[in-house]
């Protein structure tokens, strides 16, 4: 009878093949080491891009999991909250958590309208925390104390609280049941938006006091045409507006990428071209503007630095160096974190398949997902990445006609 | 008895298991650890303990998907390259030439 502790004879073959493994002279180690060279070079993309085409495709079996883990967390999120943050960078990530949840929630329920009575009460819930006066804390003390809601006349931009505005109107374009008194503020809110980017003739409005960043102004455009997709109403001047200014100001006419900081009247760069911040500029500006997100897109794509299968994002154009920020997140070899994650979108959104491949490749690797219990998770990003991910990942129904 | 043979296994297979082995460990302490906080929670600054320990997790994930595959494939190759060579000389020299599956390429 056979030993059960005994290998089996596939595996006994293995061992003996390996133990008897004479050492090699140096052309023959030189050869394996380029075959173990060429197995890691297939083997860890197809590894780490295994989903990349069911996210490509849309597929809910790897947009579900991810959706019920951003509902888990703001179900858990409302158990522990206690208060506002004191600092200005946990209250901005805070605000971004539950705006894209809301955004992800809701592209999903586009793409999928059978998903749309389910996911759309979780919109409204996620989007009407984005909503709350302590999200937007830290904005009111950078402006002095000014509230954006209490001061919708003046020419205070305000341009951070675009980003609550645009999970409202994804809301209202969802909810039939969204409540009417946060609609009505949020007319209000679209309505001043939209005349201060009118007034500004380098299409920017501030996001705090001297500070333009054309990625927030992006986030702007995005809510003010969700409005009017949500409402009916006709922003076609304003859009149009902002879209020339794009083009004109805006942009990086060499590396086509934005300038990520400027004067928000002088139109003066403040900062260089950098790819954090066309990357998101791309995935806000479509909703707003097809042609527009594109270019942005065309632009960003050209800073694409890739390696053994795996895609990345140069933050700086050529040209310009710098360091990390809360904008870019880490800065290594030259790419950043935050250009890369946003550039799923964009990617996803016009058609760059290889692109968003490769780029899936690096975020899954570093990002490290994790499926359990029908959810699942990207360890090293948390709850904002997890909100984040959800929203570039399903990126495209969104995206202006 | 396992534990045996397995020391008999080229380095490279022994340092691939070690890799993968210690991975595998850390992620489960990783994931449990960023089951609700993660390192970017929104509700306040990043916990170092959970950073620390995702630098240690990104490093051994990386690892763990580029060095241990290449360990394993360099074994494997070799153990095929060799095999094949053992036949091919055992083939040429015939039968009671001995050290079939033994020679050595230097």
């Amino acid at each position: 009878m056979r030993n059960q502790e005994e290998p089996s004879i596939a595996a006994r073959t293995i061992l003996v093949a390996l133990m008897r493994t004479p050492p090699p002279t140096w052309i023959a180690r030189l050869a394996l080491g380029a075959g173990a060279l060429l197995a890691v070079r297939l083997f860890t993309p197809w590894c780490c891009g295994r989903e990349a085409s069911a996210w490509r495709a849309g597929d809910t079996s790897v947009e579900m999991p991810l959706a019920e883990e951003v509902i888990a967390f703001e179900a858990r999120d409302d158990a522990s909250r206690t208060g506002p943050s004191a600092d200005r960078f946990a209250g901005e990530w805070a605000l971004v958590t539950h705006q894209m949840t809301a955004l992800g929630l809701a592209q999903i329920a586009l793409a999928h309208p059978e998903e749309r009575a389910r996911l759309a009460p979780e919109v409204t819930h996620a989007a009407l925390k984005a909503w709350r006066p302590e999200m937007r804390g830290f904005g009111t003390r950078a402006w002095g104390g000014e509230d954006v809601l209490a001061s919708l006349g003046s020419s205070h931009g305000h341009a951070y609280f675009a980003y609550p505005a645009l999970a409202v109107g994804m809301a209202r374009l969802l909810d039939p049941a969204f409540p009417p008194e946060v609609a009505r503020q949020h007319d209000a809110l679209v309505a001043a938006y939209e005349r201060r980017l009118l007034a500004s003739p380098t299409g920017l409005v501030e996001t705090y006091p001297g500070e333009a960043y054309p990625t927030d102004t992006a986030a702007v455009a995005a809510a003010i045409a969700v409005h009017g997709r949500a409402t009916g109403a006709d922003h076609t001047r304003v859009l149009a507006h902002w879209a020339h200014c794009v083009t004109e100001v805006q942009i990086d006419p060499s590396s086509g990428l934005v300038i990520q900081r400027m004067g928000a009247h002088d139109g003066t760069q403040h900062d260089a071209p950098r790819g954090s911040g066309t990357a998101l500029a791309a995935y806000f500006a479509g909703f707003a503007d097809r042609a527009v997100a594109s270019r942005l897109a065309e632009g960003l794509f050209r800073h694409e630095a890739t390696f053994f299968g795996f895609g990345a994002i140069d933050e700086y154009a050529p040209g310009h160096t710098g360091h990390g920020d809360v904008d870019s997140g880490p800065v290594l070899l030259g790419v950043s974190v935050s250009a890369t994650g946003f550039a799923l979108a964009p990617a996803r959104a016009f058609g760059h398949d290889d692109a968003f491949d490769r780029i899936y490749r690096t975020t899954a690797l570093f990002g490290a997902p994790l499926s359990s219990g029908g959810r699942e998770r990207f360890l090293s990003g948390g709850p904002i990445g997890n909100a984040l991910l959800l929203a570039l990942l399903t990126s495209g129904p969104e995206v202006a006609p | 008895m396992i534990a045996a043979r397995l020391r008999l296994l080229p380095r490279g297979v022994r340092a691939a298991a070690w890799i993968v082995g210690a991975y595998l460990v850390v992620l489960l302490a990783f994931a449990f650890a960023t089951r609700t906080t993660g390192l970017l929670s929104p509700s306040g600054a990043p916990n170092v303990g959970v950073l620390a320990l995702g630098a240690v997790f990104l490093v051994l994930r990386l690892a763990a998907y580029v060095v241990a595959p290449a360990l394993l494939a360099y074994a494997g190759l070799g153990a095929i390259v060799s095999r094949a060579q053992a036949a091919s000389s055992a083939r040429h020299r015939g039968p009671g030439d001995g050290a079939v599956g033994r020679r050595r390429f230097r």
